[in-house]
This record gives C-alpha cells, sequence and structure tokens, in this order.
C-alpha cells in the first residue's frame, strides 16, 4: 500500500475518536499480553532465550551473504527456484512472472506481511488475477479493501457487527436481515467459501516464519491451516520472504520457534508449525509440483549498515504493538503503513523515507515496555531516538520544537541566569496559583491544559530555598 | 553543609529541574531522608536539567553539552542521588552511550554512572535504611514511572519502603507498569493521544478507591494530578518521598491550593 | 547489467564491511564463538515425557485414547466416530502401519493419496513432541500432506515410544533419515483455530475442526 504514515496526526485523531475502533482496541490487551505473560514465567530460562534469539539473529545477519548463498543452494537441490528481488517492483515482476507461466487464473494466498509491504495483492489484481487472501483476518480486511492494522491480528480492528454486515454485502448481496451474527457462523461461512477457492487455485503464495540455511527450508506458522492448505494444495508454492528470516540451522529454528509463539499469540506452539522444503518428491502423493521463494531486500540491505542493523534481528511477533500503550489508544491503521507500533515505528522511515514519516519517531513516550518484551531483544526506543537525531540533523524537526529546545538549552547551559530567571517566573506563577493549586489554561501551554489542568509551582524554587536554608543553617 | 563525624558520606542531590521549579518540597523531603540515612547532603548550585529533553528529541549537541556540565557539577561527591527514574537514568544509561566515543569524557561519564543513585534505590541498597516511627493513614496506590522501572529497575525499593509506614495500605492499580502518557515532550506533540494514556491511568487508579497515589517521577506525577484535577476526582498526587519524609500531610498535594 | 542476486549480495558485503571473500568456515568459527556449544534454554518437566505430551496435547483441545495394540485402532476410531456426524467412511492414509488394523463393519474404509473427498482421515505421526505435545507429520509415499489439512476430522496414530523431549531430538531423527527433510514436515498442536473475530477462539478455521490421537502402547 501507498504510505500514509505522513498523515499520523489526523489518523490518530480520527482513530482516538472512532468507538467501534476503541472497543476492539481493548481486545489487543485481553487477547494477548495476559497470555504471552503465563507462558513466559512458566519457562525455565526466558530471559535466556530472548538473549539466545539476539545471538542466533546477530551471528546471522553478520554473515548474511555466507547463509544466503548456502540457502539458495540447498534450496535448489531440493529441486526449488529461488529469486531475488532488490525493488517492490522487482518483487511484483517476479511473481507475476510465476503466475503468467502457470497461466494460472485463481491465486490463493497465506498472510504475508512481506508480500504487503510489495503490494502484492495490487500487482496481482492489475494482472488480472483472482486472489483470494485466505487467513480469516485478511480476508475481511480484503474484502473491506483496508490495509491490515495488526502484523498478527490484522483484523483487530473490526468489530463482529462490521464483520456481518461485510459478509452480508459480500457473501449473500445484502439479503441477510441480521445485524450481529455468532462468531462460530461467521468463521464457518468463511471456511465454506474459502475451501472452494483452496480447492481450486493454481498458484499458492505464503510468507516465511524463518529460512534455515542449513537445509534450504522455511517455517510456516498458522492457527487456521490456511498456510497448509495453501501451499500443498496448488500446483506451484510461491513463498515470498525478507533476507532477515533466514538462520543458520535448524537448532537455531527451535530458538526461533519457541520465543515466536509464546511472544506472538501465547502459545507454547501454534497449531500449525510447518517446515516446507522444495516441490513434492517423485514418491509424494501429493503437494506443489513446483517451490519458488522470493528473497526481498526492500532497503534491508542498507540497515545493515550502523546502528539500524538490529532492527533487522525482528522476528515479526507483533508484541511490540500489543504491549505499546500508543498503539493500544490509536491502533495500527493511524500508523499509515503495513507495519505499525513500535517497529513499524522504526521500519516505515528505512523503507519509506524520513522525510515522509516525520511523526513515527516522535509518536513514543520511550516508556520501553515494547524492548522489555521484544523476543529478540531490540532496543526500539534507542532506535526511535536515533531516527530523531536523524530528523534533527537533517533539519525534519519541527521548528517550533527546534526553537524551545534552543531558548531551553540557552538557559540549561547558563545555571545563574536559569536559577535567576526560574526564580522570577515562579515566585510569579506560584503566588497566581497558590490559592487553587492549579491553572486550567496557560499562555503557551494549550496542548497541556486541553486536557489537564496545570499543578501550580509552590513559592519559590528549589534551589533558591536550598540556599536560603544554608545561610540560616550556618548562620 | 553541616560536616558531622558520623557521616556516611556526601551525597549530591540532583533536584532535577522539574523539582526545582515546581516541588522544593520533594527536593527536601529528599534531603531530609538522606540526612536521615545518616549522610551529608550538597546540592550543587551549578546544576539546571539533565538534558533529556534534548537528547529524546535528537539534539544531541545540547544534550552532549549538558552532559558535560552534569558531569563537571558533580566531580567529587562520593554519591549523587536523584529523586527521578527518569532523569536518573538519563545519567546512568544515555550520558555514557552519549559520550561513548569522545575519549576525553567517556570515562567521566561512565563513573558518574556508576555514582548515581535513584532516591528509593539508594535508600533501600546503599543506605538499607529502616525508617520508623512513620504514620500515614490511608489507601495509596503506586504508579511505576517507565525510566525508573526498566532502566533503573526500581519497583520493589519504594514499595519496601512504604510497607514500613504505619497505617498505610498499598493497593495496586491495574496496569501499574503502563506509561501514563507523560514522556516528555510528548505529551505537548502529541496531546490526544497523551490525554487517552492518562485518562486510561487515572481509571485504574480509582478502580482502587486509593485516596492517594504515589510516584518516584514528577513528570508523571504532574500528568496524572492534572488529568485528576481537571476531572475533579479526590484523589490526591505526592512524590514518593514526601510521604517516606513524613510532610505530605503539611504541604499541599500536587495540584492543590493551600488551603 | 548485474543481476537483482549479484547487486544484492553485494550490498550485504559493502554494509558489513566486508573486504574478504565470504567464507563458510569463518561464519561457523565466529558461530561457535558467539553461541558456544550450548543449546537453547528449553522448557522443562517433572514427570515422564509422555505424560508432558499428553498434557499439552489435552491443553490444545485435542482428545485422545489409548490401544493396546494397532488393530485395536479400528474399534477405538468406531467409538470416536460414534456420536459424530462424519457418515462411516474413514480415509487412510497409504500407510503400512494402517494395514494391521481390523476395521470394524460398521466403518467403510477408503485408501487417500490426498484429502480433497476425505471428511474424516486417519494418518500416522512420526513422532509426538513432548515439549509442546505436537505430532510430527513427515510428508511421503505413506502420508499424504493434504490429508491433514482437509478432513473435518483428522485421527492420528501414534507409538507411545515414538514421543521425544524436545524440538531438537526432532531434528536428530530427521537427520538420521538422511537426504533432505521431507517436502512438508508438519507439527501438529490441535485442531485449527482462529481468534481473527474479535479475539474469540474458534475451532475449525480451515483445518480440522477435532483432532484426535489414537495412541499405540505396543510394539507388534
Ligand atoms: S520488534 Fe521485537 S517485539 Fe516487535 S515484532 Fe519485531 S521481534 Fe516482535
Amino acid at each position: 500500500m501507498e504510505s500514509r504514515a505522513h498523515l499520523f496526526k489526523p489518523q490518530a485523531r480520527e482513530a482516538l475518536q472512532n468507538t467501534d475502533l476503541q472497543q476492539a482496541l481493548t481486545r489487543v490487551q485481553e487477547g494477548f499480553v495476559g497470555k504471552r505473560k503465563v507462558l513466559v514465567d512458566q519457562f525455565p530460562d526466558f530471559e535466556g532465550l530472548r538473549d539466545r534469539g539476539q545471538a542466533i539473529k546477530d551471528h546471522t545477519l553478520a554473515h548474511l551473504d555466507v547463509y544466503l548463498e548456502q540457502f539458495e543452494a540447498k534450496v535448489r537441490e531440493a529441486g526449488g527456484h529461488v529469486h531475488w528481488a532488490e525493488t517492490q517492483q522487482e518483487a511484483q515482476e517476479i511473481i507475476v512472472d510465476i503466475c503468467r507461466q502457470e497461466n494460472a487464473r485463481m491465486v490463493t494466498k497465506g498472510k504475508t506481511m512481506a508480500g504487503e509491504e510489495v503490494q502484492l495483492n495490487e500487482a496481482l489484481d492489475a494482472a488480472g488475477l483472482e486472489t483470494v487472501e485466505t487467513d480469516l483476518g485478511e480476508y475481511i480486511i480484503q474484502l473491506a479493501k483496508e490495509p491490515p492494522s495488526h502484523i498478527i491480528a490484522p483484523a483487530i480492528h473490526k468489530t463482529r457487527q462490521q464483520i456481518t454486515e461485510l459478509f452480508n454485502e459480500h457473501h449473500h448481496h445484502g439479503t441477510l436481515k441480521e445485524k450481529l451474527r455468532e462468531v462460530p457462523d461467521l468463521v464457518d461461512e468463511a471456511r465454506g467459501i474459502l475451501r472452494d477457492k483452496f480447492l481450486n487455485a493454481d498458484v499458492g503464495i505464503t510468507g516465511a516464519n524463518c529460512l534455515v540455511a542449513e537445509t534450504g527450508s522455511m517455517f510456516l506458522v498458522t492457527n487456521e491451516g490456511n498456510g497448509d492448505l495453501t501451499h500443498s494444495l496448488p500446483r506451484v508454492h510461491v513463498a515470498i520472504a525478507g533476507i532477515e528470516k533466514l538462520v543458520p540451522n535448524l537448532d537455531d529454528a527451535s530458538t526461533i520457534l519457541r520465543l515466536l509463539a509464546r511472544s506472538a499469540t501465547g502459545q507454547e506452539m501454534t497449531a500449525y508449525t510447518t517446515m516446507v522444503t522444495g516441490p513434492a518428491r517423485a514418491e509424494d502423493t501429493d503437494g506443489p509440483e513446483a517451490f519458488h521463494i522470493v528473497l526481498i531486500d526492500n532497503g534491508r540491505t542498507r540497515m545493515l549498515e550502523g546502528r539500524f542493523r538490529e532492527m533487522l534481528r525482528c522476528i515479526r511477533c507483533g508484541a511490540c504493538m500489543n504491549h505499546c500503550p500508543v498503539y493500544s489508544a490509536i491502533g495500527g491503521h493511524a500508523y499509515g503503513w503495513v507495519y505499525p507500533g513500535p517497529m513499524g515505528s522504526v521500519l516505515t522511515p528505512m523503507i519509506v523515507g524520513l522525510d515522509k514519516t516525520r511523526d513515527l519517531p516522535n509518536a513514543c513516550t520511550l516508556n520501553g515496555r515494547c524492548q522489555s518484551v521484544c523476543p529478540v531483544r531490540i532496543p526500539l526506543p534507542d532506535l526511535l531516538r536515533d531516527l530523531r537525531e536523524e530528523q534533527h540533523d537533517q533539519g525534519l524537526t519541527p521548528k517550533t520544537t527546534r526553537y524551545g529546545l534552543n531558548i531551553w538549552a540557552w538557559f540549561a547551559r547558563r545555571p545563574r541566569l536559569y536559577g535567576l530567571a526560574a526564580r522570577v517566573g515562579i515566585g510569579l506563577l506560584g503566588r497566581l496559583g497558590r490559592r487553587r493549586g492549579r491553572f486550567r489554561k496557560l499562555p503557551l501551554a494549550g496542548a497541556w491544559t486541553a486536557g489537564r489542568d496545570f499543578p501550580a509551582p509552590q513559592k519559590t524554587t528549589f534551589q533558591a530555598a536550598w540556599q536560603q536554608r544554608k545561610k540560616e543553617k550556618s548562620a | 553543609m553541616t560536616e558531622t563525624t558520623q557521616s556516611r558520606g556526601t551525597v549530591a542531590l540532583f533536584a532535577t529541574c522539574l523539582v526545582d521549579l515546581f516541588r522544593p518540597s520533594v527536593g527536601f523531603a529528599s534531603a531530609q531522608l538522606l540526612e536521615q540515612a545518616g549522610y551529608t547532603v550538597d546540592v550543587p548550585e551549578a546544576q539546571t536539567c539533565c538534558g533529556q529533553p534534548a537528547y529524546n528529541n535528537g539534539d544531541h549537541q545540547h544534550a552532549t553539552t549538558i552532559a558535560k556540565q552534569v558531569i563537571t557539577a558533580f566531580r567529587g561527591y562520593d554519591y549523587i542521588v536523584v529523586p527521578s527514574g527518569s532523569c536518573g537514568g538519563t545519567i546512568t544509561s544515555h550520558y555514557p552511550d552519549l559520550l561513548r566515543d569522545d575519549p576525553q569524557w567517556a570515562e567521566a561519564a561512565r563513573e558518574l554512572a556508576g555514582r548515581t543513585w535513584e532516591l528509593t534505590r539508594f535508600l533501600v541498597e546503599v543506605a538499607q535504611m529502616e525508617l520508623t516511627g512513620l504514620q500515614h493513614s490511608g489507601v495509596i496506590t503506586y504508579h511505576d514511572s517507565c525510566s525508573g522501572l526498566r532502566e533503573m529497575g526500581i519497583r520493589d525499593q519504594p514499595r519496601a519502603l512504604l510497607g514500613a509506614v504505619e497505617g498505610l495500605e498499598l493497593r495496586e492499580m491495574a496496569d501499574t507498569d503502563v506509561c501514563c502518557g507523560f514522556g516528555g515532550t510528548f505529551c505537548v506533540k502529541y496531546p490526544e493521544i497523551s490525554e487517552r494514556l492518562v485518562s486510561n491511568k487515572v481509571d485504574n487508579i480509582e478502580a482502587t478507591g486509593a485516596d492517594t497515589v504515589l510516584a518516584g517521577d514528577l513528570g508523571c506525577l504532574f500528568n496524572i494530578a492534572g488529568r485528576l484535577k481537571r476531572l475533579d476526582k479526590p484523589v490526591r498526587a505526592y512524590h514518593v518521598a514526601e510521604v517516606l519524609a513524613g510532610t505530605a500531610g503539611r504541604d499541599a498535594a500536587i495540584g492543590e491550593g493551600e488551603n | 547489467m548485474s543481476s537483482a542476486r549479484d547487486r544484492i549480495l553485494g550490498k550485504i558485503r559493502s554494509n558489513l564491511g566486508r573486504t574478504t571473500a565470504p567464507d563458510a568456515a569463518a561464519a561457523s568459527s565466529s558461530r561457535l564463538a558467539a553461541l558456544g556449544d550450548e543449546t537453547s534454554p528449553r522448557p522443562v518437566w517433572d514427570d515422564d515425557d509422555l505424560s508432558r505430551f499428553l498434557r499439552c496435547f489435552e491443553a490444545a483441545a485435542a482428545t485422545w485414547a489409548r490401544v493396546d495394540t494397532v488393530a485395536d485402532t479400528g474399534d477405538a476410531v468406531a467409538t470416536y466416530l460414534a456420536d459424530k456426524p462424519a457418515g462411516n467412511t474413514v480415509h487412510l492414509a497409504p500407510h503400512p502401519l494402517l494395514d494391521d488394523v481390523s476395521w470394524p463393519n460398521t466403518l467403510t474404509t477408503a485408501r487417500a493419496t490426498h484429502g480433497r473427498e476425505a471428511l474424516v482421515g486417519v494418518s500416522v505421526a512420526e513422532l509426538g513432541v513432548a515439549e509442546t505435545g505436537s505430532l510430527v507429520l513427515f510428508s511421503g509415499a505413506d502420508t499424504p500432506t493434504t490429508l491433514n489439512f482437509l478432513p473435518d476430522y483428522h485421527i492420528v496414530l501414534l507409538r507411545m515410544d515414538a514421543v521425544v523431549p524436545h524440538f531438537e531430538d526432532v531434528w536428530a531423527r530427521m537427520r538420521e533419515r538422511g537426504g533432505f527433510p521431507p517436502r512438508s514436515f508438519n507439527f501438529i498442536t490441535g485442531p485449527s483455530r482462529t481468534a481473527d473475530v474479535e479475539q474469540t477462539l474458534q475451532l475449525g478455521a480451515h483445518g480440522p475442526r477435532s483432532l484426535h490421537l489414537i495412541l499405540v502402547a505396543a510394539r507388534d
């Protein structure tokens, strides 16, 4: 999708006023945060597991070229095809070409954030293919023509009523009277419709949660089983993955699997965790004849240089957004691109451009809760701060912030003047506010006082009072 | 400065700009607690702010200048104690980061970080203070400030100290570890989002039925008190040091008038 | 013009500050330095592996029954299906172990090389993993992958002695087989599920609505 990250502020405002969305967002907390915590507490050494996850990823990234070549050779040996895409456009062309060569008419898709990133659906639609998202959440937002609002639960912003309406419109031509259908009923209806698509698709496209250099394999982690129906039923399976998804070997994959399910959905293991290696073998009785994997760069190689390499450890678990108070307040769409929340606020500027995403690094309180749950210990607040530094250095910081900071810094560097000005200003403010103890309005503090009173200061500054006390004591 | 032979060392109090400007009573309460614990307290005059606003807004040039100023002002003290996890965290985690590649200052930054403590943690872990004879009747709830919790490891220390106060009941709120929405300049750059976060916080505070909310960071407390007062809630807000020093009853709560 | 592959690998090398040619030996020795010989921290349990396996298996909303011999499987399947609207045809994976089952005449059996027609599918798991309560199925001549996902009722046989403690033991077993991993290597932990509608858990999203294990006690 085209980035709308430059519209963060109005989008956030709209989100805060959207009562359906606010109702839906309470479920992020209920659904993910508590379940994760139970499992993390149960695990004997979760901190050690995170350390290992970080070490594996850091090691892989430091030797990414070696492992990618190893991976490529293994996929080939297993009879699969490896494609490399430097840009969004290249990724689209590769996949559209595969579909054309296969004379495909219908394509089923499992959830792929890399696919969202390179706007794959738009490209497939433009090529005249019928493209069906099969993850229920993705299917719902495909009907609604919306981008995902969460990387694990793409339709988390939708209420049951809205889903009832969507299904009525798309499955029943608006003939149903019911305004609110039960969950099993809705799920079953989608199951029936999508089953037909699975059975008739020519090409199945999936993402990959993890790639393994040792064997040329990819992991697919789902709960619905849609990923497995997508890769095993059509003639051709195409997988799309960022180059950073790689780990050296299967034992490393164990670490990632242990981290991923716990951090993402609060499960020890999802219902279906599948390792796919190449196309079906001669002796197999089903499975696809051809297997393609498209490795995506799209800005990732740039991140290898310097501090932002740490962001490439990301395993796309979504824990950072589940624990983010800002995400919980505004949901994913306000962020304006495919990756929301803390990880998105780092990734989107890196991929889309810092000048088009000015708010993202700033719309964060730096509270650090995301970092404390990230399974691969990405220092998200530090990276956001680094992006702010880049913005500052490139002159992308708003003028008001820069002027404010300059005035503040001028005083902060001159303790005597600062003390004097503070005493005078505070003395005045203190006298004005003494009786009530707070201000409902203050000049220059409109942003604060829109929703909060401004507590009045006590009589004088601490420095002044302390010096006074010192004098009295020595007298 | 009153040097006594029994002094356990000299503590430089970094009051923080918010305490200096808006709530000197927190500075005095902190000094009183440190003196009670047997330390000599000094307040270096050359302190203003820790530089966090610049640092968090990507203005590393100003942040660096101020960091060096603070390092200089606090040379030679046995300990630096800060009644704020946020400003404390700036000194302990971010100064060393900021000056990492400066051969002249890197070591000094690390050295300062090693001597710097958040108030409650200092009282518990260094001073091993046992509070006695303190009374404060009422039900309180405690908000964990984000930097205190995650950068300085402050969670159990204030609770342990409060446990020694007679008549005081601590009722934990839901999501006590979730941000109140202050976030330094965040609260004025994104006031609507900030307001939502602080409203959630106020809801959780109210749900405990506590009459007082405490925290170890004046930034959070101003934000929370400001929202409480805007909504005309009767809950009072104090810095934890004020309750521990026994001065909370004497001084009006944050955002309350003098009557 | 260079290929995208070469450009990507080139950028990786220059952004990593690599001056020498990539070297697999250097990568693996630095791997040892970074990660040591140690293995991943993993779940532990006090009781035996089978108990842990079954506990996790049940927690994933799956059911199980124990039989003494493979031959008894037929009755166990019939009992399981008795109160379900599953018809009386079961589709069997072309697995040699299933040749030994004696099927009650209330059930009709059909051999299936895929799951397209199956309402009830019976397959054989290679292993069980105690740490997560997962069944492990390797695709192959005797195990069609789609039979694991298309039926409403998925019934799986597992020998009791095929339960291994951890993922790492699964890889070890797989490496013993030599060559490549099977095309599709499935860890299955409970029936299909979704929480995409209002975070409400609903079983039977796309795959099986129920997963039933027949645990075979004896090696015969
Ligand atoms: S940044 Fe960390 S917590 Fe967030 S999605 Fe990536 S791995 Fe998960």
